[in-house]
């Protein structure tokens, strides 16, 4: 779950933070921590930060024209979708604030409404935005590739890590959502599948495209090159829907 | 090397050069730019004490401003004990994990190679290390 949303100028003034967990982060000393990642990338590093984990939390943050968001969230959440919350809300605030950011000094009292719309933003659930005919295909599509006696089981699970058809073991969804933020988050190389294996199954993830991966549980002992190429036949299928 | 042995006092100087020929195995091994042993308090703080680099210079100065980075972190994680720091770059990770309160370890490796051969060499050598390097 997203702990605490902070949203700082460049210039480390805090505008607003939201606190959602149990945890309350000190604003002081979490604009001080911020400020000193920022000045160690910069003196050390000829690169951008990307996410940060400390112990059991992971801090992402993203960059607007004259702020700074940041996420402190669960090291099981899925990057992905704390990402694109943090992008929705970084447009949002820079249309709707915009007139207020630019200002030399500006108080937090300025942003009224903020929170709740951080609160809106954070409460909302990615779900999967489809037409009900476009999500049956999808399903037609899954039952069928689920009724072949090689695949235990399958399902699609959207670029924000929201699985399409049903309730996951939440643990092995994390586990799932783990491997699945490689595929955006790798950028020197394109991956394309991931496989795990475990008790001689397989767990195949298949990026479908930049809007879904297909996950499939292999029935034990089923050779991976037809456990691939089964997917494969599955993913062309999903692909060619518009 | 040598001053290793004024610092820890009783342990020998060849249990440091093993320790660091050790990691300079595992340097080579995992191709990483620098892996370090060093001071994140008292006397030592700042000071890289075992380690493996290509570029001496570069690891003194991140040595240095890892330690001004610590301070803002221990203050964020008082009271909930964070021992393990990573922070991922667009090309690099760096690792860090806090040893004994004063001596921390802390690795960088390309963003594509995986952190787990760093947690399992710390973690295979945790106790000798303590042993080491415990004042």
């Amino acid at each position: 779950m997203i702990q605490s949303i902070l949203i700082l100028k460049k210039s480390g003034e805090n505008i607003c933070s939201k606190s959602f967990g149990d945890i309350e982060w000190e604003e002081t000393l979490t604009s001080g921590f911020i400020s000193a990642i920022f000045a160690f990338t910069q003196k050390t590093f000829e690169e951008d930060l990307d996410d940060l984990e400390l112990g059991p939390y992971r801090i992402l943050f993203e960059q607007g024209d004259e702020i700074i968001l940041v996420a402190f969230f669960d090291k099981s959440d899925s990057i992905i979708n704390i990402r694109q919350k943090l992008k929705e809300l970084k447009d949002i605030v820079s249309s709707k604030y915009g007139h207020i950011l630019t200002k030399d000094i500006c108080s937090p009292d300025e942003f009224e409404g903020l929170e709740e719309l951080i609160e809106r933003i954070v409460s909302e659930s990615l779900d999967v935005r489809l037409n009900n005919a476009t999500k049956s295909q999808y399903i037609s599509i899954l039952d069928s590739f689920r009724s072949n006696p090689e695949i235990l089981d399958c399902d699609l699970i959207t670029s924000y890590g929201v699985p399409l058809t049903k309730e996951w073991n939440k643990e092995f969804l994390d586990l799932c959502l783990r491997m699945i933020d490689a595929f955006w988050k790798t950028k020197q190389y394109v991956l394309d599948q991931i496989i795990l294996t475990y008790e001689e199954r397989h767990l195949i993830l298949h990026k479908i495209n930049e809007e879904f991966v297909l996950s499939a549980l292999v029935r034990r002992n089923t050779p991976i090159g037809l456990a691939t190429l089964l997917v494969d036949e599955a993913s062309s299928l999903i692909a060619r829907i518009e | 090397m040598g001053i290793l042995s004024k610092l820890f006092g009783t342990k020998s100087e060849e249990s440091f050069q093993e320790m660091e020929s050790d990691l300079i195995k595992f340097q080579k091994k995992i191709n990483a730019e620098m892996i370090a042993i060093f001071g994140t308090g008292g006397r030592l703080k700042g000071l890289p004490l075992i380690y493996a680099t290509s570029d001496d210079n570069d690891l003194k100065k991140i040595s240095a401003r890892l330690n001004e980075l610590l301070k803002p972190v221990n203050n964020l994680s008082d009271n909930r004990a964070f021992r393990d720091l990573i922070i991922n770059f667009e090309d690099s990770t760096l690792f860090f994990k806090q040893i004994l309160t004063n001596i921390g370890y802390f690795a960088i490796i390309q963003n594509t190679n995986s952190i787990l051969p760093l947690k399992q060499w710390f973690y295979k050598r945790e106790s000798k290390l303590k042993e080491l390097l415990h004042d």
